[in-house]
């Protein structure tokens, strides 16, 4: 099945190189060194990304053509909005919403990896209840929590908040994104968090979905990486909170509300609790 | 508790006092939905233990139909099955 | 809270035998059933028997079309017929000799049965509390102890049971629910979920306002007539997530159908596109294909995300043919498996509480009759799956 979908993507993308990183239920992911329509890149451009959403054959054709172009389409408007309010996510470059097929840049860059993977490569290098792990951890989730906690305040939630959705970047040297990046260094403190993948993403003011955005995330956490899963929980939420009360008073009602329906949906245990 | 002024008591024999005590066990566990309207007892008569007896306590007397005439439908049941389902029966 | 008796020993079969012997009794929506279920020890020679369906039979409470059932209908259904399908559940089973070691077949006797198996919920109440009557009676009449059993586990068990498949994500979908679940370490855990009304629900409430007969059910109905559907017409898609929703829809359906049999409204919405005139069997065939759909769609994530290519459909709309052809073309695009089994399974039954009951007997679990008061809501994760291992 797959070897189809990525032929149909091929053929789309006329002699564009395409690579496949991930495939999901819905879409699949690729990179491409190649802008879709520019003629030549910027310089020191990292790779672009391409979601495609293939047809499904069990849907009828009405249906499914009417899925894949309102998916695609409401996917890149969020992120368009994001880019408006200036949220660490991915940029759109294209959109072809009949058929399926957005462009985005890859904010990972070469540099960056998933939350999910950052946290495993700590935990290998160094020991546990260290204060250099500390050091390099805390500060880092404090902030991914006061980025999903931005993406709240504007009344938008990811829809699936998972480790692997979260990326990490080493802060750019400069705004000129012509000066090379330093070396990586696994231990560098001086990262930055970026959210990606709003295919599940909406708008939405309602505290009880925010509180549902982050109990996702707290399963996924717990089921990913267990044995410090209290202290990541800790400090995302701590991060999260004290940027809801950088908001003034009514930031400070706003956290309130959330948090109490985050209480009363841990006491439900949604179906969201057997992630792995 | 608010008072319940209508009442009525049911006294049902049966057969055997072990017939009467299979009734008083498959009726009791299940409680009244409205126990601030209707309040039930279920027991075996202190004169006969093949008896058994039930005491309803009403907030109205629509109420204490509906509740009687709901238990009369499960007598009517539990006395099928100590009729039909005996064990001698399909042994 | 369901409270149950677990004991640390592990009953042995009576006498001897090398098989143990249930009889499960379901009565939580319209349909009553009776089964009475055998499961042999492992051997040598067969290290995983197969359970052994003795006798299933059912009766179902149907109403005129247009109308749908209600509680204390249903229980006096359930209250006229229990005592009799449960007489002819015994009169009915036979018992090989193979598994007696006697010379003949023999009719099942009441001293065969190790344990009386009931469904405490979810459910109705009224008529989960008329088959629980005859629970208790017969099992203080018998000496039987009572298992409570919780429906979907009723389902999953049994879809298991008969379709060997060993791990899958189960789609149940019924009148009453609609879940995603997997398994896992030791829960059947809800992965997605209606956010309203069941799936079956939604389609015997669109089969009312057609006025369409509920003879043999209303869902057999509609597929019949959507198979003569030719127009789709577009309806609300409503995936959030894991989960669905479904009363949007059927608001959407009942009005369009209102406006089409209404002789005097001129709506647009009466034609397609094209300008043909809509019929009930394009909306019946819509509605399927978009809320099919829909299923299709979280039932494809979940298996993502738990990393899984079996899908196991159990429950009443299980049936449906058309939901199993386009699950059956997903599942086959991922190069996975389907499973489904057929309708004295899918529909609500007795043997399949008779094997969740039994299966959960065996590992010491039973019900207390004090603590065998029934429950609507029963929550298909709330119950230790303590017979598999992880």
């Amino acid at each position: 099945m797959a070897e189809n979908i990525i032929k149909q993507a091929h053929a789309y993308t006329a002699n564009i190189p395409l690579a496949l990183i991930s495939q999901g239920a819905e879409a699949l992911v690729f990179t491409s060194p190649v802008h879709p329509y520019l003629p030549s890149p910027p310089t020191c451009a990292p790779d672009y990304i391409l979601k495609y959403r293939p047809p499904k054959p069990y849907r009828h054709p009405v249906l499914d053509a009417q899925l894949t172009k309102h998916r695609t389409l409401s996917e890149a408007r969020l992120l368009h909005k994001l880019a408006l309010l200036d949220i660490p996510a991915p940029r759109v470059i294209h959109v072809n919403p009949k058929h399926g097929l957005l462009w985005m840049n890859n904010v990972a860059g070469p540099h960056g990896f998933s939350v999910k993977q950052w946290v495993w490569d700590i935990e290998l290098a160094t020991a546990p209840n260290s204060a250099l792990r500390e050091s390099v951890m805390k500060a880092n989730m404090l902030q991914i929590g006061a980025l999903i906690a931005k993406l709240h305040l504007n009344d938008i939630v990811h829809g699936d908040l998972t480790t692997s959705n979260i990326m990490i970047r080493p802060k750019m040297a400069a705004a000129d994104a012509s000066v090379p990046v330093p070396p990586h260094n696994i231990l560098n403190p001086n990262l930055e968090p970026v959210l990606i993948d709003f295919g599940l993403g909406s708008h939405s003011a309602l505290a009880e979905d925010k509180a549902v955005d982050i109990y996702v995330l707290e399963r996924a956490v717990e089921s990913t990486h267990p044995v410090n899963s209290e202290t990541y929980k800790t400090w995302l939420l701590d991060g999260y909170v004290q940027e809801y009360e950088r908001g003034g008073k009514g930031g400070k009602i706003r956290i309130k509300e959330v948090l109490r329906k985050l209480d009363e949906v841990r006491q439900r245990g949604r179906k969201r609790s057997m992630v792995g | 508790m608010a008072s319940l002024p209508y009442t009525l008591k049911l006294v049902i024999p049966f057969e055997t006092s072990h017939h009467a005590d299979i009734a008083l066990q498959t009726l009791s566990p299940d409680p009244e939905l409205k126990p601030d309207q209707l309040a039930r007892a279920i027991t075996i008569s202190e004169s006969s233990p093949s008896e058994l007896v039930v005491e309803f306590l009403a907030v109205s007397d629509r109420v204490l139909r509906v509740g009687v005439n709901s238990m009369m439908d499960n007598l009517g049941l539990v006395a099928e099955c100590l009729d039909e389902l005996d064990i001698a029966n399909f042994n | 809270m369901i409270c149950y008796d677990i004991s640390d020993k592990f009953p042995a079969p009576q006498e001897g035998r090398n098989y143990f012997v249930a009889i499960g009794l379901e009565g939580s929506a319209n349909k009553l059933g009776v089964g009475i279920m055998l499961q042999q020890l492992p051997t040598k020679h067969t290290p995983v028997p197969r359970a052994q369906v003795l006798c299933n039979i059912r009766d179902t409470y149907i109403t005129p079309p247009g109308e749908g059932f209600l509680p204390r209908d249903t229980a006096r259904h359930h209250r006229n017929w229990v005592v009799r399908l449960i007489k002819r559940s015994l009169e009915e089973s036979v018992l090989p000799a193979k598994m007696s070691g006697e010379v003949e077949n023999r009719p099942i006797r009441v001293n065969d049965i190790d344990c009386i198996c009931f469904t405490q919920g979810p459910g109705m109440g009224a008529p989960l509390q008329s088959v629980v009557l005859a629970a208790r009676a017969i099992s203080l009449m018998w000496k039987k102890p009572l298992v409570g059993v919780n429906h979907c586990i009723g389902h999953i068990e049994m879809g298991r049971e008969i379709t060997g498949a060993l791990n899958p994500v189960v789609l149940y979908v019924s009148g009453g629910n609609t879940q995603v679940i997997a398994y896992s370490h030791q829960r059947y855990r809800i992965f997605g979920e209606t956010l309203d009304i069941a799936v079956g629900n939604c389609l015997d409430r669109f089969a009312r306002t057609l006025k369409i007969p509920n003879y043999p059910s209303p869902g057999y109905n509609i597929e019949q007539l959507a198979k003569n559907g030719k127009n789709f017409v577009e309806l609300p898609y409503t995936v959030k997530g894991m989960d669905l929703s479904m009363s949007g829809i059927l608001a959407y359906v009942d009005n369009l159908a209102n406006e089409i049999f209404n002789e005097k409204s001129n709506s647009k919405l009466k034609y397609t596109t094209t300008g043909q005139k809509i019929t009930p069997e394009d909306l019946c065939y819509s509605l399927q294909e978009t809320i099919f759909a829909m299923l299709v769609e979280i039932t494809e994530r979940a298996m993502a995300h738990v990393n899984t290519n079996q899908v196991l459909i159990v429950g009443g709309v299980g049936c449906n043919e058309r939901l199993q052809e386009m699950m059956k073309t997903m599942v086959v695009d991922r190069q996975g498996e389907i499973f489904a089994t057929d309708e004295s399974f899918c529909i609500d039954n007795g043997i399949m509480i008779a094997q969740a009951g039994l299966l959960s007997y065996r590992e010491g679990i039973t019900t207390n009759i004090k603590s065998s008061v029934c429950t609507q809501r029963f929550r298909t994760d709330e119950v230790f799956i303590k017979w598999r291992t992880n």
